[in-house]
């Protein structure tokens, strides 16, 4: 997150020095990444199956992927790691709304069945009950008829 | 001089000058001030404080002049503020859902009665219709009017007893009454207006029979007839759990989810699996009647022991996690069963995974 500072890369550049000297080099920062790579790779695979019934973020996933690909070739290059952790940064939190999309979608979908439930009952409701009311003026007038107090 | 002088000015302007912020900042900006922008973080902090993280670092790019990286943070900014967004829509439309799902319950009941009435005045007409039919068929008398009279009675405790759904619950009685009520029309008709008279008391003793046999039924059906929209009500809502299986048992809900932990051994429930855990807490938070079981089972993979005592740490994840969300601990019980009871065939991939599950149990509660 250091390296996204612009104010505080005579620092990084410092640090990253001191680090080359002690041998605590690309090797770990390479794996770290790499290991925050797969962990994103295996949430967008997860979040790409979970879509494909509703297609709610494609575009979203289309993004998600072109970082992915974009990021795999910077693992273990040294010069480009401030341009890696943006890359997986943006994946992210674009992973972060691919996520809340599908949730949305599904939600929506499930408001949209429950309104459409509702409106088919209303519709009957209404139906049924000008029939009822209908046939108990009916039977009222034909109690008149008859002569009964029914 | 001159020259060199406004050369020099236009340069300091140049490097003086400001960088425009870019529209998805000033958007957040503005958002993040109001008070629907506090309620968020309140409601998504984790959410929103990626977003004010990302923001800070938008304005010291916006002060250094670094497009590129003001340009970056302030779209992850807005992403992050979009995620936080969308995650409040799911919740109002989750809300939204649950009251129309009751507002629908509402309208069901309604419409049972209305049909109760529609049916109930359809066959007292078709009954009225009858002796409509006798009119100018019978000459105006005494003993007529009071077989009339006799017979409107019959008509009258038949309704009566139809109010108590006798024609279901005592149908014997309640076909006697409609037949003995037929004999009396038609003996009126034929003008024997003493065996009419006679029909219809029948008529009439036999509804108030079938109205009492009736009664105690109609009583205790209606209540389960509560109890089972109550259980139907379970049902529906427990189908906004993504992933969940759902199956009617006696007198409650099995939701059966599959593949919920991370690894092989796992206890820690997959984050893309929270979701339909936390549909499955709303839902037992909104039918507090009912007492959760959560079973765990695991496939026949590895050591018979070990997978009992993996399933009943499993079960208990489930329960915490359902108990973090609001659902009281002394509602669920939670059980390992290993690999004791597979629901398909071991020896495959497929069938292992769907032996690798969670049931949930919704019953009545004894409480």
């Amino acid at each position: 997150m250091i390296y996204s500072r612009s104010r505080k890369r005579p620092l990084v550049a410092a640090a990253l020095a001191a680090m080359i000297v002690l041998g605590l080099g690309g090797v770990a920062m390479g794996d770290d990444a790499d290991a925050r790579l797969q962990k994103l790779s295996v949430a967008l695979k997860e979040h790409d199956v979970a879509d494909s019934t509703l297609h709610a973020a494609t575009t979203e996933i289309g993004k998600a992927e072109a970082l992915k690909d974009k990021a795999r070739p910077l693992i273990g290059q040294r010069r480009e790691r401030e341009s890696l952790d943006r890359t997986l940064d943006e994946l992210e939190a674009t992973l972060s709304v691919i996520d809340a999309k599908i949730d949305h979608a599904a939600a929506k979908a499930e408001l949209d069945a429950a309104k459409a439930k509702r409106d088919q009952v209303k519709r009957e409701l209404d139906t049924v009950r000008t029939e009822a009311d209908s046939l108990e003026k009916q039977q009222a007038e034909l109690e008149k008829k008859l002569g009964g107090g029914q | 001089m001159k020259r060199v002088l406004l050369t020099a000015a236009m340069v300091a302007m140049v490097s003086c000058a400001r960088l425009p912020k870019p529209a998805e900042m000033t958007q957040y900006e503005g958002e993040r001030k109001a008070r629907a922008g506090e309620e968020l973080k309140l409601e998504h902090p984790e959410l929103v404080q990626q977003a004010d993280a990302q923001y800070a670092k938008a304005v010291t790019a916006h002060d250094d002049k670094e497009e590129d990286l003001l340009a970056h943070h302030a779209h992850l900014t807005s992403l992050w503020w979009q995620s936080a967004n969308l995650r409040r829509d799911t919740r109002l439309a989750t809300e939204s859902e649950a009251e129309i799902a009751k507002e629908t319950a509402q309208l069901e009941t309604s419409l049972a009665e209305a049909k109760k009435r529609q049916k109930l005045a359809k066959s007292t007409l078709d009954r009225m219709a009858q002796i409509i039919a006798l009119e100018g068929k019978v000459t105006d008398s005494q003993d007529v009017n009071t077989a009339r009279g006799a017979i409107n009675e019959a008509l009258a405790a038949l309704k009566e007893a139809q109010a108590v759904d006798a024609d279901t619950h005592a149908a014997t009685s309640f076909a006697a009454a409609e037949a003995k009520l037929k004999a009396a029309t038609d003996a009126l008709g034929k003008n024997k207006t003493k065996d009419a008279q006679s029909f219809a008391i029948e008529a009439k003793a036999a509804a108030e029979t079938a109205k009492r046999e009736a009664q105690p039924k109609y009583a205790t059906t209606e209540a389960d007839q509560a109890k089972l929209n109550r259980q139907k009500a379970l049902f529906d809502a427990l189908g906004s759990a993504s992933g969940a299986q759902r199956s009617m048992v006696e007198n409650g809900v099995r939701v059966t989810i599959v593949e919920v932990f991370a690894a092989t051994g796992g206890i820690t429930i997959l984050p893309v699996m929270e979701g339909s855990f936390s549909k499955i807490a709303e839902t037992a938070k909104a039918f507090p009647e009912y007492a959760l079981v959560i079973e765990a089972h695991t496939d026949s993979k590895g050591n018979k022991s070990k997978n009992l005592q993996l399933s009943e740490s499993r079960a208990k994840s489930v329960a915490a996690f359902l108990a973090g969300q609001g659902v009281a601990p002394d509602r669920m019980t939670s059980l390992g069963k290993g690999s004791v009871s597979p629901v398909a065939d071991n020896k495959t991939q497929a069938g292992r995974a769907q032996n690798r599950r969670i049931e949930l149990l919704f019953v009545p509660s004894s409480k």
